[in-house]
Parts: structure tokens; C-alpha cells; sequence
């Protein structure tokens, strides 16, 4: 259990980044939603003890981060996959994960640490490239070692910024069965722009906007409040009053679509059905928030 | 520990697959095995044999410095490979604590960077192993060389700075930070310290200077000026021959410590300070809030970062508080270490300066001297003396005597004084004792003294910067005592002290081992430091003392301790001998198993033992020129002459001064032996023999060790007057070496002199100052005394000054005395000589002015002066030659004088020449000398 209360942040220069969040984290995937500039690295950030919150209380399974005797046990139960992860230059995606184990504790002999490490690089797609140089990855296979690096300990926290960025559909797909697995055993927040990875995964969610918590339940609870105010509307005319637009997108065509929503029917503009996307948008509109999109593809 | 493998196991794997380390070793390799190298190459072309030292030394005048610096780089290369590719985060998500994961990357670096400094020094110990067999000595077979320096001057070094990058590494958090953070620890801190300090007066050497790069420096100079020489022979420059004689890791480590202490002290405080600038953790700054319209607004929020990345990280572990505790306090300890030093070696410099410029005591009574001396005791390689001195004095004086003066190591300790009779007053201050009895000595009776000492005598080195108008101890002492600016005083705690014994080496000279009489006063001398003890009253002196077993220990009054054979331990002999001769020394030598016809005992460093019986003739080719060098007319009251060839001589292999100083390793100066220096000394019965005379590949001539050991012997006939007995020791020495063939060509010398060279019949002592007097205008001037009284007439006036006469044994020989035998037995006036050049110092310096030739009649007349240019009445031949034959007569030149002279002559003259042969002693400026005229001009 992950015991988050009052967290909040204020950079050198006076930004305020988290303005008192707080949260609850046990085992299971939790999606983590947010705009840019939500603070959501600065949450994860902290929540893995890379930086140090202005105020709040952290406590990992009964440690308490303000102390300082609790940090070791802390960072150990923790794994991580930054944002902009790298791994170490000069080793081959074998050795590192050697190295990553052995960094943190794994108390497993040599061939069952080496068993190990067999099983997950073949788990993230990598058995075949386990002996070439880890710097040399791709950016999508990079991540899957970055995913790899983060669970090879088994965690009791695992933090997963953006794990999907830049990788294939299937690759995606085998992310989420791994992911999937590991959080029957472990608390996972999951970090991401893809929203579709969160209605995938996450029975729970949590959006960070504006440096506070916005919503922490399930998308369906999400969905069930955008549905049936969700509308498609002309592009070009002006808004009703009363409505706020929730997304405007424009294809290789140029056809546009334009999603408001509305607490009541517009006339003229036929409903359109609610996902977990657009519920979103139209809850960070409510608030107006301006949502980061895929399309957007930055960082919080 | 599994971590620690696995962080050895993954800097390893890195460095291996990285080129920029690769690149760093090969590199750092290859420089530190240029000199072995180069040594290997060219041996065959070197004037002498070399061993595994010198390989080992040439290798490390540059290493340590080449080691820092692939430390420095590699570690702060180690320490930040992770954050500039962006792996930090995940790098140090781990368990551990700042501390461990700091201390295993350093321990990592270490595992790697001390195996990397070794291979230079291993690859000269193979080449110095490959070369045994052609040189023929075993000097390889020993390491010592190569491990030694390597543990003392390269390991912590590179510990040092490997510790020292990753700390200002850490902190700085990118390579401009950690330079410039480097250049305050190293630049600001050490300035702003030593201004504070001089309120204290006290001051500490840069934290760099301990990392000499003179040594890389010349070795660099000295290679290069070797391989650009284009003589067949290689330079001597290089290699300089290194000391076989070892040396003692522990003081050799003390010697060096003060060092190394703030390098290791400013490591040890980086590293530890590290622990807290690790940025695992980002720590929360009070925020700044900036308008956004405030005209340093960019500044300001670049303050802010600034102040986030150097703000220490938030929630130490309480292990890295309690490592930063440690790191700190040993940074404390190692300044405090390095502060206690100077503090304590002031303290003795201070005692130093009080006995010298206070000149007391009052030295003793030239009518008190010692006859029979006997010295029982022991020594150990601890560096411990303990001995029980019994010593008679006889008053010859017509006054009753009280007052006794020694000189006596001021590490000696007396623990007890008594006498046959009476009581007795110890006094002590610095190297001086001063014993009043009572009652007084009367007029020709006898008094014992027995005096226990203990101590560990030691030669104390104050780092006092000596030199220019900087003569001696005392005015260096007082000018940095003086000194109102923190640079103009001396970092103290650079002083050392170099131990008399060791397990390698015994170095006892008199007054390490007993109260040796002082009759010269304690005055300082002009130029500074304190005169010198010219008399030397014979006693009959026996020792018995227990020695290290395993030790070559050799005593002169011919002793000896061999571990091999059967005196082993036991140093057991007795002589007659001035107890200021009084010597122990000794160390790792072996006596080499053959003998010369006199039985000569012959000790050498185990590595040259091949080279030391390869010159065992000059042993046998000494004993009989001594004979030649001065046949024999009686006793010489050593048991030996030339009838009595070598006799009880020990003679051991001994390395030049200051091998077992701190700056042996550091100072090139140092490492090798003035190649003009007399190579044999000789102290009583025991004679030393310059190491690197010992390697020479070209047979040593016997006459000067002949000519050591006769004048040695000569001097012990009779007793010399305290102020003249280094005149006559010298005037022995030289004219024995004249008969052998060795004296000066020409009773001129070649000038401009020194003004040391100015000196006359009281020069005190041989010391670097006066070295030029002694070995070139001394030679200069006998050989010209002896051309114009006659080289049988000085001979003969020396016999007679030497020889056992009814009052010899009361009165000791004096110039004067010399001066009128020389007188009455010399062919022709040397009065002015012995007046102007011995007496007074006085050096003429002639030139010919206003010549010319002009025929008159059906001759020639050729007129001009003599003009002395300096001090001193010469007395030379001017000579004009002629197509028939030369015309010559004798022309005297007073002080500033000038002399017309004239020659007329039938015969077409050709040059008028000034002492041509260069019989008289005067002056002959080098490349002018205008003591000669031709016809058709001057010639130079």
C-alpha cells in the first residue's frame, strides 16, 4: 500500500507543479491521465523518490520516505521506466538486466538470476537481441528493455511513464499482457497520452491537472459522465451556449471532426457515442483543462 | 560483497568495450614505458651497468604524474557516464546508499586503474630481468625497486586522485563544474589558507607540489638530449644510475607523508562531501518567485537551478552522515597530521637556531684530549642505539681543565655520567654537551668519563629554503621566521628525518654513536653556519658493539661484521684514530669471496657482485702504488703504508650522499654523483667506494684510492694545528697524487674564479662551497710551489714536518713551521709564495702590454711591460723566441705592478711568451689570455 497525502511542489523559480495531491496506490494498474504541464512527471518524479516534494507524506508500504533510514528499503521496492529512459552504454541487453538485478538485491543465485533474465527478455521480445549492445536498440525495443529493467526485481511499486511511446501495435499489445501480470502482484501507475492503453488495462484511473487530482475512479465511471452529452458539430459554426468543445480533429482528407459536449441535446447535431477518450476530454473541458491528445505526442 | 563484484564486474565490462579507455591505457602505457624502453634499447652503449633500480627510477620520475592523471580521468569519466547518457535514474535505483554506491564505483575504478599502473613498472622490471645476462649483474633479481616506489609514490597517488575526480565529479554534477570546483580546492583554498595561517606563522605548500613534475620534466629533457647525441657512447645523461643500496619502505613513507597529506586530505573530503551530491533525489529549494517583467529574470532563474543542483541532496542516510563524519574527520586528521608536523618540526628547528646563533657551550681546551676511548653497546634496524662510552682524557696544558665540549646527536640521550673521580654536569643544548668535572683535570693528569647513551639517531632535514644570500640553517631559519607574507615562509612539515639505521642500511657517523671533543668554537662563520671541527686529536679507540645479524656492518677502524661468516653480529676491533673518524656503517653488502693479496675485505651490493670482482684488481694495483706514491720512512702510525699495503682496509661499495633523502626520487640532482667528485673515500681503516664507480665498464684506476689511503695515513703521523689540519690533509693528499701522476698539468689556473676559490691555507672545510678551491686551484698552486722550491725539496720539508721529532707529540704542526722548513730546503725563494697565495689568497693575473719589435742596427729590440692585472707577486719566466733559439730571464710583478722589460737580439724574433710552460701560479682568463706576443700581433 502507497500512501500519497498533501503532495505538492513548487520549483526553484516559483512554479508550482503539484499543488496537494493525494493518493492511495495497492496492487493493480492505475492509469495516470493528465495534460501537458499536469505535473505528472513531477508526481512520478516523486513518487519514486527522484525529487523531493515542497510538502506531503509518502509512506511504501509503512515506510515513511521522510525518513531517511526508510529510503534504501523504499528505492528497492520501486521499479521505474522514465520518461526519456537510456540504458547503460557498453552492454548488451543481457548484461544490464544482470547488472540491474544485481544493483537491486535480487536474491537469486547466478543461474537462476540468469534464468531470469532469459525469461523476461524473451517476455519484452528481446531473446534475440539479448547478446547486441543495449545502446544500439531501437527506440521501441529500447523501451521493452526499459520495461524489462523495471520489473526484473519484482517490485511492490512499479512506475511506467509513457512504456508505449513508440511502440508497435503488437508490441503494445504484448506490453499490456506483461503489464497485465505483473499488476496481480504489484501497484503499477501508468503514465501515458494513449488512452486507449488505459481503457485496456487500468480498472482504475487518475487525472492530474492544473497540479491537482482530478478524478481517481474507474474510466467506466468516466464514460458513464460523458454519455449522452457528447455531440458532433459543425465545424466552423459557433458553439451553443452552455457547450464546450471536447475534440476538433481533421484527417488525411480534410474531413473535420468536431465533439462538443452539452448538458442537453443540441438541436441539429446528432449524438455521438462516448469513449474513453472522449469522456476524457470532455472532463478535462469541463474543467478547462485543454487535454494532450495522441496526436500531440509530449510530454506532461 | 556480491554487490561489489558486480560493480567491479560491470566497470570492468565498460571500460574494456570502451575506446575511450582503451585509448586512455595504451596511451598512459606506452609513456610510462617510454624510459625502460628507450634504457633497454641503448644499454649497450652506457658508460657503466645499470640494474633493476635504475629502470625502476626512470620509470617513475614520470609515472605518478601519468597516473594522476589517468585517474583523474577515469574516474570522473566513471562517474559521470551515467548521467550524460541519461541512465542515472535507473542506475541508482537501487538499495544501496550514497556511501556504498559511491565507495563500490571507487573501489571499481581501483580494481582497475592500480593493476594498469602497475604494468609500466612491470614491463621494466622484465627488461631490466632480460638484460641481466648481458650486463652480468643480478641487480634484477631484486623488486624491491619497483614495488617499493610503486606502493609509495604511484598507488596513492592514484587512489588519491581516482577518489579526488570522483568526488568533485559527483558534486560538480558536469566536467565545468568539477574544473572549476578543482581549481577553487586547488587555487582559492590553498591561498586564502596559508593568509589565514601566517597569523600563525605558518604556511602549507600547495596541495599540487607534493606531484613534482621536475623529475617527468627532466626525464623528458635528458631522454631527448641523449637520443639527439651523436656520439657513439649514449650521453650519461640518461639513464642516471639508480642506488642498489634500497631503501627503507618506512622512512621512506614518513619522508614523503607531509606530501601527500592535503592531496589526501582534499580527497577524502571530496569523496566524502560526494555522499551528499549524488542527485538521486532532486532536494526542494525555497522558492524564488521572479516578475515576470524583472530585468534579471534569466539570471535569477538561472541562480535558481544553480541552487537546486547544488544544493546537497535531501535526507542523508544516517550511514552517509556517518561516512561524510569520517571522510571529514580523516580530511581534519590529515591537515592536523601535516599542521602537528610543522608545529613539531619548528619546535626542533627552533632548538636548532638557539644552539647556533647562542654558540654555546664554550669549546673544550686543545690541551684536553682523549687517549683511550672504548665504546660498548648495541645497535638494532629499529634504528636504536644504546651505548656505555668510557673515555680518558689527558690535560697536557699548564692550567687545571673543567670544561669538556662534544658534539653529540641530539637524538642521543645521555642517561648517565659519572667519572673515576668527581663529580660531573651534564649540559645539553641541540648537537652540543658540555661536561664540567670537578674537580678540574690538573696539568698532566688523567680523567675517565663513562657515559651511557641511548637514542635513535636520525639526520634531521628542515625544509628551509637554503641557497643565494641564503647561506646557512640559521639565516634560513630566521628569514622565514621573519617573513611577513604568507610565500615567503616554508611549509615545515615537509621537514624529515632519515634514520641512521635501518634494516637495510647502518649510517653511524662519531657523534651518532659518542661525544665526539670539540675544540673549534661554535661560532657561525661569515657567510653563515657554524664552523667546522678542524682538530683531530688521535686516541686509541676500541669498539664492541652487537649489530644486526643479517647486516654488513663495518666500523674504520677496520672492524667488520660479516653475516656470512664468523663475526657475524659482533663488531669487535680496535685502532688508533681522530674519534671524529669514528664510523659504523654498512647495510645489505656482501663481501665479494675473493681477496686481493692483502686480504682487502671488499663489500657490494649483492647486484654487483659480477661488477665488483671485475675490479678487483684495482685493489691489488692500489697496494702496490702506494708504495710508489710514498715510499716508506717509518711508522705511520696506522698499522699501514705503502710497506703495509692494503692492510685491515674494509672497503664497501657506498651510494652518494642523500640516496635515502626524500628528494632521492624527486630531484634528478640527487640520483646521480658529481662526476668530478673523488669517487674513494677514506675514513681510518675504512674506505668507501663510489657506487657508480663501481658500475663503470671502464677499469678504475688505482691511484686515487691509493692516494686516499697514503694521505689518510700520513695524516696520523702527526697532529695538525686545529686550523691548518684540512690544509695539510689536503696538501697530502695532493701531493701524493702528483707523484702518482694525477696533479695539476700547470701551476696556473683557469679563471674567472669563484670567490670561493679565493680561499687560502684556512679554507675550513671540503663542503660544496669550497670544492672548487680544493680540486682545481689547490692541485694548481703545489704543483707550482713544487716547480719552483723543487718537487724532492716539498717532499722532503713534508718528511720532516711528519717525522717523530722530540717535541712532535706535544706540539701539533703548523704552517708556519712548514713554511720555514720549505724555506731552508728549497732551491730558491718561495717566500713570496707562501706569503701571498697561501697566507693571504692572493692570485695574480699578468698580461703583456705595449710590445714591439723593431729592428735596431742589425738587430732587433723588442720592449713592453708585464702588468698584474690583480693581487700576488709573481715570479716568472719571460721568454722570447727567436729564429736561432730563445732568450729568456725570470721577472718579478708586484701587486698591481707593472714592469717594462727589453730584449735585444741579431736574430729575427718570433713571439714574446710570458710563462710558457705555465709554471708560475697566476690567473689565466679562459679564452683571453694575452700572455703572449708575435711578431706579426696578437694571438688568442
Amino acid at each position: 500500500m502507497i500512501e500519497l497525502e498533501g503532495l505538492t511542489k513548487t520549483y526553484a523559480d516559483g512554479t508550482q507543479a503539484l499543488r496537494g495531491v493525494d493518493l492511495r496506490l495497492d496492487r493493480g494498474m492505475v492509469g495516470l491521465l493528465g495534460p501537458n504541464g499536469a505535473g505528472k512527471t513531477t508526481f512520478l518524479s516523486i513518487l519514486v523518490l527522484a525529487l523531493e516534494p515542497s510538502a506531503g507524506r509518502r509512506v511504501y508500504d509503512g515506510l515513511d520516505a521522510a525518513r531517511a533510514r526508510s529510503r534504501p528499503a523504499i528505492r528497492r521496492s520501486i521499479g521505474y521506466l522514465p520518461q526519456d529512459y537510456r540504458p547503460l552504454a557498453g552492454l548488451t541487453g543481457r548484461e544490464y538486466l544482470l547488472h540491474c538485478a544485481r544493483l537491486r538485491g535480487v536474491p537469486l543465485s547466478r543461474r537462476a538470476l540468469e534464468e531470469r533474465t532469459r525469461e523476461l527478455l524473451s517476455a519484452v521480445g528481446l531473446a534475440e537481441a539479448a547478446d547486441r549492445r543495449a545502446i544500439e536498440y531501437s527506440g521501441g525495443m529500447q523501451r521493452r528493455l526499459g520495461v524489462a529493467q523495471a520489473i526484473i526485481h519484482s517490485p511492490r511499486l512499479l512506475v511506467v511513464d509513457e512504456p508505449t511511446a513508440g511502440l508497435d501495435p503488437e508490441e503494445r499489445i504484448r506490453f499490456r499482457t506483461l503489464i497485465g501480470e505483473v499488476a496481480e502482484q504489484t501497484a503499477v501507475l501508468l503514465s501515458t497520452h494513449i488512452v486507449e492503453d488505459v481503457e485496456a488495462t487500468c480498472p482504475r484511473l487518475v487525472v492530474i491537472g492544473q497540479g491537482r487530482l482530478l478524478y481517481d475512479g474507474t474510466p467506466t465511471e468516466l464514460l458513464r459522465g460523458a454519455s449522452g452529452h457528447l455531440f458532433r458539430f459543425p465545424a466552423g459554426e459557433p458553439l451553443p451556449p452552455g457547450a464546450v468543445e471536447v475534440t476538433y480533429r481533421a484527417d488525411r482528407d480534410g474531413a473535420v471532426e468536431r465533439v462538443v459536449w452539452s448538458e442537453t441535446p443540441i438541436p441539429g447535431a446528432p449524438p455521438r457515442p462516448a469513449g474513453l477518450e472522449e469522456a476524457y476530454g470532455a472532463f478535462l473541458a469541463l474543467r478547462g483543462v485543454a487535454a494532450a491528445g495522441p496526436q500531440e505526442g509530449a510530454a506532461a | 560483497m556480491r554487490l561489489l563484484a558486480a560493480f567491479i564486474r560491470h566497470e570492468l565490462r565498460i571500460e574494456r568495450r570502451s575506446l575511450r579507455f582503451r585509448a586512455f591505457a595504451v596511451g598512459y602505457v606506452l609513456l610510462g614505458c617510454v624510459p625502460a624502453a628507450a634504457i633497454h634499447l641503448r644499454r649497450e652503449r652506457l658508460d657503466y651497468v645499470i640494474g633493476g633500480a635504475t629502470y625502476a627510477s626512470a620509470t617513475l620520475t614520470w609515472l605518478p604524474l601519468l597516473s594522476v592523471l589517468l585517474a583523474a580521468l577515469l574516474s570522473m569519466d566513471g562517474i559521470s557516464r551515467e548521467r550524460a547518457t541519461g541512465a542515472w535514474t535507473t542506475a541508482t535505483l537501487s538499495g544501496v546508499t550514497n556511501v556504498g554506491y559511491l565507495l563500490r564505483r571507487f573501489v571499481a575504478l581501483l580494481t582497475l586503474l592500480l593493476p594498469l599502473t602497475a604494468i609500466p613498472l612491470l614491463v621494466a622490471a622484465g627488461l631490466a630481468v632480460a638484460d641481466v645476462g648481458g650486463a652480468g649483474v643480478g641487480a634484477a633479481s631484486n623488486l624491491a625497486p619497483f614495488y617499493g616506489p610503486w606502493l609509495l609514490h604511484v598507488v596513492p597517488w592514484t587512489v588519491a586522485a581516482s577518489a579526488l575526480a570522483l568526488g568533485l565529479g559527483t558534486i560538480g554534477g558536469n566536467a565545468v563544474g568539477s574544473f572549476l570546483l578543482a581549481a577553487l580546492l586547488f587555487g582559492v583554498v590553498p591561498v586564502a589558507g596559508n593568509e589565514a595561517l601566517n597569523r600563525f606563522g605558518m604556511r602549507f605548500d600547495s596541495p599540487l607540489a607534493g606531484l613534482d613534475l621536475l623529475p617527468a620534466r627532466w626525464t623528458v629533457i635528458l631522454l631527448a638530449a641523449s637520443l639527439k647525441a651523436q656520439d657513439d657512447r649514449w650521453t650519461w645523461m640518461f639513464p642516471l644510475p639508480e642506488t642498489e643500496a634500497g631503501f627503507d619502505l618506512g622512512s621512506a613513507a614518513e619522508q614523503n607523508l607531509a606530501e601527500g597529506l592535503q592531496f589526501g586530505a582534499s580527497a577524502a573530503a571530496a569523496l566524502g562531501l560526494a555522499v551528499l551530491f549524488l542527485r538521486r533525489t532532486r532536494p526542494d529549494v525555497r522558492p524564488q518567485r521572479i516578475r515576470p517583467d524583472h530585468p534579471l529574470r534569466n539570471f535569477l532563474v538561472a541562480f535558481g537551478r544553480l541552487r537546486e543542483q547544488y544544493t546537497p541532496d535531501p535526507k542523508p542516510a544516517p550511514a552517509d552522515l556517518v561516512a561524510l563524519a569520517c571522510a571529514l574527520g580523516l580530511a581534519a586528521g590529515a591537515v592536523g597530521l601535516e599542521g602537528a608536523r610543522a608545529v613539531g618540526y619548528e619546535r626542533l628547528a627552533e632548538r636548532r637556531y638557539r644552539a647556533e646563533t647562542g654558540g654555546k657551550p664554550a669549546p673544550m681546551a686543545v690541551a684536553v684530549v682523549p687517549e683511550t676511548w672504548r665504546i660498548d653497546g648495541r645497535f638494532e634496524t629499529s634504528g636504536t642505539v644504546q651505548v656505555e662510552v668510557r673515555g680518558t682524557f689527558k690535560n697536557g696544558g699548564r692550567v687545571p681543565q673543567k670544561h669538556l665540549a662534544f658534539s653529540l646527536n641530539p637524538d642521543l640521550a645521555v642517561t648517565a655520567a659519572t667519572a673515576d673521580r668527581g663529580r660531573v654536569t651534564v649540559g645539553r643544548e641541540w648537537d652540543r654537551l658540555a661536561i664540567e668535572v670537578d674537580p678540574p683535570i690538573p696539568p698532566g693528569a688523567r680523567r675517565e668519563l663513562r657515559l651511557r647513551l641511548a637514542g635513535l639517531p636520525r639526520a634531521n632535514h628542515f625544509s628551509l629554503p637554503q641557497g643565494g644570500d641564503v647561506a646557512s640553517f640559521a639565516r634560513a631559519f630566521e628569514k622565514n621566521r621573519n617573513a611577513r607574507l604568507g610565500h615567503d615562509r616554508a611549509d615545515l612539515s615537509r621537514s624529515y628525518r632519515v634514520p641512521a639505521i635501518s634494516g637495510l642500511r647502518v649510517d653511524l657517523s662519531a657523534d651518532d654513536l659518542t661525544p665526539v671533543p670539540r675544540y673549534t668554537t661554535w661560532a657561525q662563520k661569515g657567510d653563515g653556519g657554524v664552523a667546522e671541527e678542524v682538530y683531530f686529536p688521535v686516541a686509541r679507540v676500541e669498539i664492541a658493539l652487537t649489530v644486526p645479524r643479517d647486516l654488513l656492518v663495518a666500523d674504520s677502524c677496520g672492524g667488520l661484521s660479516d653475516p656470512a661468516g664468523r663475526t657475524r653480529g659482533r663488531l669487535d676491533s680496535r685502532c688508533s684514530l681522530s674519534l671524529s673518524e669514528l664510523t659504523v656503517r654498512g647495510g645489505r653488502q656482501r663481501l665479494l669471496a675473493q681477496s686481493t693479496q692483502d686480504g682487502v675485505a671488499v663489500g657490494v651490493f649483492p647486484a654487483h657482485r659480477a661488477a665488483g670482482e671485475l675490479h678487483l684488481g684495482l685493489f691489488a694495483g692500489s697496494s702496490k702504488l702506494m708504495e710508489e706514491a710514498w715510499p716508506a720512512q717509518g711508522d705511520d702510525g696506522g698499522g699501514a703504508s705503502g710497506k703495509s699495503g692494503l692492510g685491515r682496509l674494509v672497503i664497501l661499495e657506498w651510494p652518494g650522499e642523500g640516496v635515502h633523502d626524500r628528494q632521492h626520487l624527486n630531484l634528478i640532482s640527487g640520483r646521480y654523483r658529481d662526476p668530478y667528485e673523488s669517487w674513494v673515500t677514506v675514513i681510518g681503516n675504512l674506505a668507501f667506494l663510489g657506487e657508480t664507480d663501481l658500475i663503470a665498464t671502464a677499469p678504475l684506476p688505482p691511484e686515487r684510492l691509493a692516494a686516499e689511503i697514503v694521505s689518510s695515513r700520513l695524516a696520523r703521523r702527526r697532529r695538525f694545528a686545529p686550523d691548518e689540519s684540512l690544509f695539510f690533509r689536503q696538501l697530502l693528499r695532493t701531493l701524493v697524487l702528483e707523484r702518482l701522476g694525477l696533479g695539476a698539468q700547470t701551476g696556473a689556473v683557469v679563471g674567472p674564479l669563484s670567490p670561493q676559490q679565493m680561499a687560502s691555507v684556512r679554507t675550513p672545510a671540503v663542503h660544496p662551497e669550497s670544492y672548487g678551491y680544493w680540486n682545481s686551484r689547490f692541485p694548481s698552486l703545489i704543483a707550482a710551489l713544487g716547480r719552483r722550491a723543487g718537487a724532492e725539496a716539498l717532499r722532503s720539508s713534508v718528511e720532516e714536518l711528519l717525522a717523530p721529532g722530540p717535541d712532535h707529540a706535544q706540539t701539533p704542526a703548523t704552517f708556519e713551521e712548514f713554511a720555514s722548513i720549505l724555506k731552508r730546503r728549497s732551491e730558491r725563494d718561495v717566500e713570496p709564495m707562501l706569503r701571498d697565495f697561501f697566507l693571504a689568497g692572493k692570485l695574480p693575473e699578468l698580461v703583456l702590454e705595449e710590445v714591439s719589435f723593431e729592428p735596431a742596427g742589425g738587430g732587433w729590440r723588442v720592449t713592453g711591460k708585464v702588468h698584474n692585472l690583480a693581487d700576488g707577486e709573481a715570479i716568472c719566466r719571460l721568454v722570447l723566441t727567436t729564429e736561432l733559439g730563445p732568450v729568456e730571464f725570470e721577472i718579478r710583478i708586484g701587486t698591481n705592478e707593472t714592469t717594462p722589460f727589453a730584449f735585444a737580439t741579431a736574430h729575427r724574433p718570433q713571439g714574446v711568451f710570458l710563462d710558457p710552460d705555465q709554471e708560475c701560479h697566476r690567473m689565466v682568463r679562459m679564452g683571453l689570455p694575452r700572455d703572449r706576443v708575435y711578431l706579426q700581433g696578437v694571438r688568442r
